[in-house]
C-alpha cells in the first residue's frame, strides 16, 4: 500500500558495481516485475530496498528516506528464492513470527495465522515443519509469513523458479489474486519473461545493473526500445536494412537481398542504417503466389519445422542466409526445402536500433551543399 | 565386503579389550592361575566406600561445570570467528588447531606456568594491587578446571562453528525483514539452529573431561585426582587389577548412560530436521 521510489540507485560488492544507477517508481498497490538475465543485479536491487546492502542514491518509501532505517524497521515483506523458512519452527510458528517479533497479543497472532493458512490453502499443514512440505507448500508458507504482519511492500525474489511448470502457472494466478485481494505493492523479480508479462502491471527490464526499459507488458513486448529488450522478451527476427526513402511516419528500407520493405519510423534519413525486429507470430508463410498487397514480403526456403500442437515453428532462410523465425498456424503443412514467401505488415515491425548516416565522402557533401 | 573387514577387526579388538576388563573386574584378587572363580568383591569395595566412588562423583561434577564453562566460552569464540573477516577466522582457527595438536603434557605445563605461585596470573593480580599475597591455584581443583577447559575448547568451538556456518544467511535476512532486531534474530533463529553443534560439542567434551588423566595429574598434583587417576594408581602402582577394572567398568556404564541421556534430549531438540 505504499509508494516506493528509487532514484539513481547504485550498489556494489567490494568494488564491483552490481547495480549501476537504477531509477524506478512503484505506485501503491502496483505489481512491478523486474526482469533480466542472471547476474544483472535483480537480487541486489531487492536487497537494497530491504536494507541489506549499502547503496548510493535515494530510496523513498511513501516519501520517507530509507537510508538510515535498519531492515527490521522498514516494514517490508520478502519472499526469498529459496524461501528461507525457519527450519526449527512449524508452519504456524513461521507465519506468526513477524507478529511475535512485534509483540502482538497471542489471540491476535492466532487469528491472523488462521486467516493466512486459509488464504494460502495451507489447512492441515500448520503443525508441520518446513522439511516435510513440498516446494509449492513451502512457497505458500513463505508468502503467508511475509504477508502476516501486513507490510507496506512485498518483495519477491524469483519465488516461483523452483517449481515445476504447472505449479508455477497456478501460483502465478494465485499470487496475482492475493495481490489484488490484499492490495499490496509488490516488486517481483524473475528471469522468466512469460511470468513477468503475465503478472505485472509494469515490467522493468534490466541488464548489467542498468534499466533498459520500463513499461506496461504490452509495450515491452510490442514496442521494445532496443535490441536487447526485443531479443530478451519473446523471440524476434532482426533485419538489418538501409533507408532509401523517408516519409514522416514511415521509411522505405532496402534489405541486403535488394528487396525493399516499409518500416514505421520517424525522422529517418536516407542511407541511414537501421535494425528492425519482427515477432515470429506476426510473420506469415505462404506460397509465393498468394502474396498480398501492402505487406512486406521476402522470398525464402523452409529450413526447419517443429510441430508445437496449436502452432508450428517454421524457420526459413533467405538466399542471403538470413534466418527468419515464424510461428505459423497448424493448418498448412510445410516441408524442408519448400520455396515460400514470408510476409508481415509494416506495423508489426519495430525499429530497435538506428545508426547514424554512414560515413559520407567529401564529394557527396560538396554535392549536398550546392 | 572387503571394506567391512577392517571395521570388523577394530570392533573385535575393542570387544576383546572390553571383555578382558570385565572378566578382570569379576576375578578374585587372590585367584589361582588356571582356576576360574567369580566375585563381586571389587564392585562392593568400590561402591561401598564413599572415598572411592567420591572420585567418580567428583569427576562427574567437575566435568559437568567445566563442560558448561567450555560451552559458554566455546560459543563466544565460535561466534566471534563466524562474524569475523576470513583473516581473523584463519588466525584464531590456526591457534586452536595448533594447540589441539600439542601434547596435553605441554599444554598442562603452560597452564602450570600461568597459574603458579609466581605465574603470570598472580603477578598481574599483585601488580594491580588486587591481592596482597599470591593465590594458591596450582594443585587445587581450580587449576584442574582451568586446564580442562583449556584443553577441551577446540572440541567445542569447531562443531559450533560448523553449525553456524550451516545457517543460510537468508534466514537472518528473513528474520530482520519480519521485524526482529539483531539480538532477537540471534535468540530466536541463530542460537536454536546451533543447538546440534552445541550438543555434539557437549557430548565429546563431557566424556573427554570425565576421563582426563594428565590434566588432573599435573595441575592437581595429587590433591585433585579424578577417576582416571584412581584407576591408574590402583592398576599401575598397587597392582589391584581387579579393583581398577571394576572402577573402570562402573565409569564406563555411567558414561554410556550419560551419552544415551544427552543424545535422547538433543534428538528431541532437533526433531524438526526430519
Ligand atoms: N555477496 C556478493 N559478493 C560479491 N558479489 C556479488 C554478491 N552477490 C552478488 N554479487 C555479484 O553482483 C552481481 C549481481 O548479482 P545479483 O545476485 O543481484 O544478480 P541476479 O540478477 O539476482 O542474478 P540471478 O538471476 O542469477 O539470481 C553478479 O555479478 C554477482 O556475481
Ligand atoms: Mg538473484
Amino acid at each position: 500500500m505504499a509508494q516506493v521510489e528509487l532514484k539513481d540507485i547504485r550498489a556494489s560488492y567490494g568494488g564491483v558495481e552490481a547495480v549501476k544507477g537504477v531509477s524506478l517508481r512503484l505506485e501503491a498497490t502496483e505489481l512491478v516485475a523486474v526482469l533480466g538475465p542472471s547476474g544483472c543485479g535483480k537480487t541486489t536491487l531487492i536487497r537494497v530496498v530491504a536494507g541489506f546492502v549499502d547503496f548510493q542514491g535515494t530510496l523513498l518509501i511513501d516519501g520517507r528516506d530509507m537510508a538510515r532505517v535498519p531492515p527490521h524497521r522498514r516494514d517490508i515483506g520478502i519472499v526469498f528464492q529459496d524461501y528461507a523458512l525457519f527450519p526449527h519452527q512449524t508452519v504456524a510458528e513461521n507465519i506468526g513470527y513477524g507478529l511475535r517479533m512485534r509483540a502482538r497479543p497471542r489471540a491476535e497472532i492466532r487469528a491472523r495465522v488462521d486467516e493466512l493458512v486459509e488464504l494460502l490453502r495451507l489447512g492441515g499443514f500448520a503443525a508441520r515443519y518446513p522439511s516435510s512440505l513440498s516446494g509449492g507448500q513451502r512457497q505458500r508458507v513463505a508468502i503467508a509469513r511475509a504477508l502476516a504482519s501486513e507490510p507496506k511492500v512485498l518483495l519477491l525474489d524469483e519465488p516461483l523458479s523452483a517449481l515445476d511448470r504447472k505449479l508455477r502457472e497456478e501460483m502465478q494466478v494465485e499470487l496475482r489474486e492475493i495481490q489484488k485481494r490484499v492490495g499490496i505493492t509488490m516488486l517481483f523479480v524473475t528471469h522468466d519473461q512469460e511470468e513477468a508479462l503475465a503478472l505485472a502491471d509494469k515490467v522493468v527490464v534490466m541488464k548489467d545493473g542498468r534499466v533498459r526499459q520500463i513499461g506496461a507488458p504490452i509495450d515491452i513486448y510490442l514496442r521494445p526500445e532496443d535490441d536487447f529488450v526485443a531479443e530478451f522478451i519473446g523471440k524476434s527476427t532482426f533485419f538489418d536494412a538501409t533507408v532509401v526513402e523517408a516519409a514522416p511516419d514511415v521509411a522505405v528500407a532496402r534489405l541486403p537481398n535488394g528487396s525493399t520493405v516499409r518500416v514505421p519510423m520517424r525522422g529517418a534519413v536516407p542511407r541511414q542504417r537501421i535494425t528492425f525486429a519482427v515477432r515470429p507470430e506476426r510473420i506469415g508463410v505462404s506460397d509465393r503466389r498468394t502474396s498480398r498487397e501492402g505487406m512486406n514480403a521476402v522470398d525464402a526456403v523452409v529450413d526447419h519445422v517443429v510441430f508445437l500442437g496449436a502452432h508450428q515453428h517454421v524457420r526459413v532462410r533467405t538466399a542471403e542466409a538470413q534466418r527468419i523465425e515464424v510461428l505459423a498456424s497448424n493448418d498448412a503443412k510445410w516441408r524442408q526445402g519448400d520455396t515460400v514467401t514470408v510476409e508481415w505488415h509494416p506495423n508489426d515491425s519495430v525499429v530497435v536500433r538506428s545508426g547514424g548516416v554512414p560515413v559520407q565522402t567529401s564529394e557527396y557533401r560538396e554535392e549536398e551543399r550546392t | 565386503m572387503a571394506l567391512v573387514l577392517p571395521a570388523l577387526l577394530v570392533i573385535a579388538t575393542f570387544f576383546a579389550m572390553m571383555s578382558t576388563m570385565v572378566v578382570a573386574s569379576f576375578s578374585p584378587a587372590d585367584a589361582v592361575q588356571g582356576i576360574r572363580t567369580y566375585t563381586l568383591e571389587h564392585y562392593r569395595r568400590f561402591l561401598a566406600s564413599s572415598f572411592y566412588w567420591g572420585y567418580l562423583t567428583g569427576s562427574l561434577w567437575i566435568s559437568l561445570y567445566c563442560t558448561f564453562i567450555t560451552a559458554v566460552l566455546g560459543y563466544f569464540i565460535a561466534y566471534f570467528m563466524f562474524r569475523s573477516s576470513s583473516v581473523v577466522r584463519l588466525v584464531v582457527g590456526s591457534v586452536l588447531i595448533v594447540q589441539f595438536f600439542t601434547a596435553y603434557v605441554i599444554r598442562s605445563y603452560a597452564v602450570m606456568l600461568l597459574v603458579g605461585k609466581t605465574g603470570f596470573l598472580n603477578q598481574t593480580l599483585l601488580a594491580l594491587g588486587i591481592i596482597d599475597a599470591p593465590l594458591r591455584i596450582l594443585f587445587t581443583q581450580a587449576a584442574v578446571a582451568i586446564g580442562l577447559v583449556q584443553v577441551s575448547l577446540p572440541f567445542m568451538v569447531f562443531p559450533i562453528l560448523a553449525s553456524l556456518n550451516a545457517i543460510p544467511t537468508n534466514l537472518e535476512m528473513a528474520s530482520a525483514s519480519l521485524g526482529a532486531s539483531r539480538f532477537k534474530t540471534f535468540w530466536t533463529i541463530v542460537f536454536p539452529l546451533t543447538l546440534p553443534g552445541i550438543a555434539a560439542g557437549v557430548v565429546v567434551v563431557y566424556l573427554f573431561e570425565l576421563t582426563s588423566y594428565i590434566v588432573p595429574g599435573m595441575l592437581g598434583g595429587g590433591y585433585a585426582d579424578m577417576i582416571a587417576n584412581l584407576i591408574y594408581n590402583k592398576a599401575m602402582r598397587s597392582f589391584e587389577y581387579g579393583f581398577a577394572a571394576a572402577a573402570a567398568v562402573v565409569t564406563l556404564v555411567v558414561s554410556a548412560a550419560i551419552v544415551y541421556g544427552l543424545n535422547r534430549s538433543f534428538a528431541r531438540i532437533t526433531r524438526y530436521a526430519r
